[in-house]
């Protein structure tokens, strides 16, 4: 917990950092040596006075970088737009609180582990003013313990796994992206309403993939739909064919799981090789990624797959946030079309994190922790809202449910779920290869 | 249970498989006949080959097949030069020496590659289409990585029978001084040996380039599951390689069926502990393996 | 070797060259001996109240990893039997530690226990067969028993137990300085236990069976029992270890807990320190953790490649390890203790 002695650093010249904190450490210590090392070094006391210090880390290399990378890029987006104009939520601001933000960010490599370390070094040695989360449930859910234990303020942009959040006592983290468990119900209901009688679940050995089916088999059984495969794979799965052959025999209506787009990309190329073609397919996470699109070319057509953000939703700031993002990334993205929703999704995150801070009005980890619990707001994700539970559970958002169709040039992305926003039609059953 | 049609479907999933897994056994093994030692980096090579087709066909557009002309000399090159550079000093040290070095080369490798190529996953979509080869249903890269395979390792074995070079190595593997005593040099056959087990494992790497995830990390289970064939098959015993290696992908491919992925490896890692007890020379391997 | 009178002239150049260590350790008394250990224990002890919790991670790192080498080195070291899973035995007693706290509630204290002497005698008893086994048979077998023990973990049947590749999360009650503190306690008891071993019958029956297995035995050394002995030994520290590494983790998958580097840095420690010395892991242990520091933040992603480098170095120019190299040229003295 902060205590009186530390606001003392907050305002001190860099150079004086070094006496205030030692003078802090030796009245910590005299309090007590119950106390458990990580408050020693997470409080306040920022780089310096004029910026805040916003750390992070995302697997921009790994398993999962295109998701970390993408993510990244919409937290560095945030960061400029706020430094430029002071973000979207508040008219005329003056950056964040009157000072400029910057970015600390490390490669966490998709390993939980590392980024274990990484939060440890962003909080201890690198002392920043705000956290935001890693990439994915797998290294988001590793970090919270010592995120929790530093006493810090965080959103997780990208941990849908609940797990965590629901088994212990977490005060200072939130969620801002769906539970694993809504992902891609939307693909059971098509499959249901067109007659589907039986369902294969077959996922990643991991946290978040777990959580999908975990979450979401109940649910297929409860549309009177029977599972007739259900497999956990390695996460170093080498030959997805072996898997979908199993699968294959079963012959399902509906094929769901995978991972994130690696697995997405695999599954995907497998079911071509076996000749597997039931009535729909759900990948979660890579299903609806543009990589992903860009990897199987006219394979994609018919996969579904979460859409948490596409450019032609009409959000709450989705206009600024795409023309931002197309400015900034203009290297790197032609089209609008080719935009991953991580990286709306990461910006979400600091838009979150943004308004618990204005609403405090200080770097206050206590008080942010608490307006991140309790505020609501519109974001361009999702469906637009931001709110949760007690927990930090997400409560407001269902993702909508996206699908690959014949476009002009090659497979566009529709969202076919919920039908009030819906872009087009499902295509029900699976065109075949 | 399973039917007839699964049976074969799965065995022939289990050639394609195995004719793979024989390939990088040959290697392993081969070096072992040579000069008692074991690669532990052996399944870098495996990368590195694999590694070398996918630049190839993302840089030059060149299909694995084909890149296979530019890397096999190359990864013999790389291998003789790594028996020179290295394991030409440790010659006559221990057999644990040699682990140990090829163990920290294998580490060194590894890292050398995730700096290089970056840990991103990587793919080559090559020949993806379905084909039905005796009712299994594979893309069609597979029956070509199985030809590639037969190919090589015939060429292989040919050349050990009939060339030269293949009587020198044959000969130093059964006895190296009396090799050396009619005049062979030693030297040479073992950085030619090894340099051919680079070459072989890469070929394979090249296969596995076109079939499976590309990534820095990938050669261990590869070295892993070729231990399992080397050990059951003989170590030193190249025939034993070849049959240890399609036996495996057979029980492979119907243990994933029947278990999981997982389940099946695990199982292949205590049946290796088991026949390293129980008969450490496996089925074709000399009988003095397991002593000092 | 050389005759007589070459040797007395060797002797007599190599007196002349003796370092200024070689003089000082020789020269020093037993009492300023233990007043040396005594203040490096005293500024160890005080770390976590001068320096920021980063670094006192950082030691903490070189506490585990040099416990875990005088692990490793009770049997690899002192009989020559490489073991190249060691990693399966430290996840192995992660697990129990994590599941022992998380599903029954055992205090911390008790679980460590608990996974000490179940991964002891587990371990010890599934690896029996494999003591038949000579040099890289014995290695490999034991590579591939880890792999197989943490497929085992990931399997489908452990799952409801071990949660799979999901992982388990959870707050440990010890937090960093308590973890510090208890590794450098471990660290202080194994380092003083290698002591006694090495200086023991027992320590000379092991190096013998490193030497010649075959002559050992029919010496009377018996040898199966030694080498039980060892591996005992050698399994309880890793699963001790793998607890205390879970509650720095607070978060334990297959795949972080029986990461290959837990048998990878172990082995480059004790291989740069010496076989079968007893500060050889200390010194390796040392060396190694804070240089993977410093390369770690300078170059996150080569300080691996570094090592694999410094394996294939050892190797080759220092094959007996630092201390015995020192040794051997006189620049510290021939103890046995060291």
């Amino acid at each position: 917990m902060p205590d009186d002695t530390d606001k003392s650093s907050d305002t001190g010249a860099a150079s004086s950092r070094i006496f205030s904190r030692r003078k802090f450490i030796g009245t910590g210590a005299a309090v007590g040596l119950a106390s458990t090392a990580g408050c020693a070094g997470g409080l306040g006391g920022g780089g310096g006075s004029d910026v805040i210090t916003v750390g992070a880390s995302s697997s921009t290399t790994g398993p999962t970088s295109e998701e970390g990378l993408t993510m990244k890029q919409g937290y560095e987006l945030w960061i400029d737009m706020i430094n430029e104009s002071g973000g979207l939520l508040e008219e005329d601001a003056d950056g964040l609180l009157g000072r400029e933000v910057e970015l600390i960010h490390y490669d966490d490599q998709s390993d939980p582990q590392r980024g274990v370390n990484l939060y440890q070094r962003l909080i201890n040695e690198d002392n920043v003013d705000l956290l935001l989360g890693p990439y994915g449930s797998t290294v988001s859910s590793a970090t919270i313990p010592i995120i929790e234990d530093a006493g810090m303020a965080c959103v997780m942009p990208m941990m849908s796994d609940t797990t965590v959040l629901e088994e212990r006592d977490v005060q200072y983290i939130t969620q801002s992206i769906a539970p694993a468990n809504t992902y891609v119900r939307s693909a059971i209901d098509i499959g249901v309403e067109n007659g589907a009688e039986t369902i294969a679940v077959v996922y990643e050995d991991a946290a978040f993939p777990t959580s999908v089916a975990a979450g979401h088999i109940p649910y297929a059984e409860e549309q009177g739909l029977e599972v007739v495969h259900e497999e956990a794979y390695p996460t170093d799965i080498n030959d997805y064919t072996s898997v979908l052959n199993s699968v294959q025999d079963q012959d399902p209506d509906i094929v769901m799981g995978g991972g994130y787009t690696e697995d997405a990309l695999g599954l995907t190329q497998a079911a071509e090789s076996v000749g597997l073609s039931p009535g729909i397919f759900a990948w979660v996470v890579g299903g609806m990624a543009p990589a992903f699109a860009e990897s199987v070319g006219d394979a994609a057509i018919g996969i579904t797959g979460d859409l948490f953000w596409a450019p032609f939703f009409e959000l709450p700031y989705n206009q600024e946030f795409l023309d931002g993002f197309m400015e900034l990334f203009s290297d790197e993205y032609d089209d609008p079309s080719e935009m991953d929703y991580h990286s709306a999704g990461g910006f979400a995150g600091c838009m979150v994190m943004e308004q618990a801070v204005r609403n405090v009005g200080e770097i206050d980890q206590d008080a942010i922790a608490e307006e991140l619990h309790s505020i609501e707001m519109e974001i361009p994700f999702a469906n637009g809202q931001y709110a949760v539970n007690e927990q930090g559970i997400q409560t407001a958002q269902t993702p909508s449910l996206g699908q690959w169709q014949e476009g002009e040039d090659g497979p566009t992305q529709e969202a076919v779920r919920p039908a009030e926003y819906a872009t087009a039609e499902p295509i029900y059953p699976h065109p075949g290869w | 249970m399973v039917s007839i049609a699964l049976l074969t479907e799965l065995i022939v999933i289990g050639l394609f498989l195995g004719a793979f897994y024989g390939l990088i056994a040959i290697g392993l093994s081969l070096v072992f006949g040579v000069q008692n030692v074991i690669n532990l980096a052996h399944g870098e090579f495996v990368m590195l080959g694999a590694y070398a087709a996918f630049y190839g066909w993302a840089l030059l557009n060149l299909s694995p097949i084909i890149s296979l002309i530019l890397s096999l000399p190359l990864l013999f090159a790389f291998g003789a030069l790594l028996q020179w550079l290295l394991l030409e000093r440790i010659h006559a040290n221990t057999e644990l020496t040699s682990l140990i070095l090829t163990f920290g080369l294998a580490l060194s490798l590894r890292n050398l590659a995730q700096l290089v190529f970056s840990a991103n996953y990587r793919s080559i979509n090559y020949l993806t289409e379905s084909v039905s080869i005796l009712g299994a249903d594979v893309s069609l890269n597979r029956p070509l990585g199985f030809a590639v395979a037969i190919v090589i390792t015939a060429t292989f074995f040919l050349f050990l029978r009939y060339s030269d070079w293949g009587k020198a190595i044959r000969a130093t593997s059964q006895n190296p001084e009396i090799a050396k005593a009619c005049g062979i040099n030693t030297r040479h056959v073992r950085m030619v040996s090894f340099g051919l087990g680079a070459a072989l494992a890469g070929a394979a790497g090249g296969i596995a380039g076109m079939l499976y995830t590309i990534y820095p990390y990938m050669g261990l289970q590869y070295l892993l599951k070729s231990f399992v064939v080397v050990v059951i098959g003989g170590l030193g015993s190249l025939v034993g390689a070849v049959i240890g290696g399609i036996g495996f992908g057979i029980v492979e491919a119907i243990g994933t069926y029947q278990l999981s992925s997982n389940e099946a490896t695990m199982i292949a890692f205590v049946l290796l502990v088991v026949v390293l007890i129980v008969r450490p020379q496996g089925l074709f391997g000399r009988s003095d393996a397991g002593e000092e | 070797m050389s005759s007589e009178t070459s040797v007395n002239t060797d002797r007599d150049e190599s007196v002349a060259s003796r370092s200024r260590l070689y003089e000082t350790l020789e020269s020093a008394s037993h009492t300023q001996f233990v007043g040396a250990l005594a203040v490096i224990l005293v500024v160890f002890l005080a770390v976590p109240f001068m320096l920021n919790s980063y670094l006192v991670q950082v030691l903490f790192t070189v506490f585990l990893f040099i416990g875990l080498a005088f692990g490793w080195n009770f049997m690899s070291g002192f009989t020559g039997y490489v073991d190249f899973g060691y990693a399966g035995f430290v996840g192995f007693g992660a697990y129990l530690t994590v599941i022992t706290i998380v599903d029954f509630g055992f205090p911390w204290p008790l679980a460590l226990l608990t996974a000490m002497v179940v991964t002891a005698v587990v371990g010890t008893g599934l690896s029996l067969p494999m003591l038949r086994l000579r040099g890289a048979y014995f290695a490999i077998a034991m590579l591939a028993a880890a792999i197989a023990a943490q497929l085992f973990v990931s399997s489908s049947y452990m799952r409801p137990i071990t949660r799979g590749g999901s992982g388990i999360s959870f707050f440990p009650e010890l937090g960093l300085r308590g973890q510090y503190y208890l590794a450098m306690g471990v660290v202080l008891v194994l380092g003083y236990l290698t002591y006694r071993i090495a200086n023991s019958p027992f320590g000379l029956r092991l190096l013998a069976i490193r030497d010649d297995e075959t002559l050992a035995a029919s010496l009377g050394v018996r040898t199966v029992r030694e080498k039980v002995i060892a591996m005992l030994l050698h399994t309880a520290v890793a699963g001790l270890i793998g607890g205390i590494l879970a509650f720095n983790l607070s978060y334990i998958d297959p795949t972080s807990v029986f990461n290959i580097q837990y048998t990878e840095f172990p082995i480059v420690m004790v291989l740069f320190g010496g076989l079968g010395t007893v500060l050889g892991p200390v010194i390796g242990g040392f060396i190694f953790v804070i240089l993977y520091e410093i390369l770690w933040s300078t170059f996150p992603q080569a300080y691996q490649f570094l090592f694999g480098i410094a394996i294939i170095g050892i190797v080759l120019f220092m094959p007996e390890g630092i201390i015995e190299y020192l040794k051997e040229n006189d620049r510290i003295p021939r103890w046995r203790s060291i």
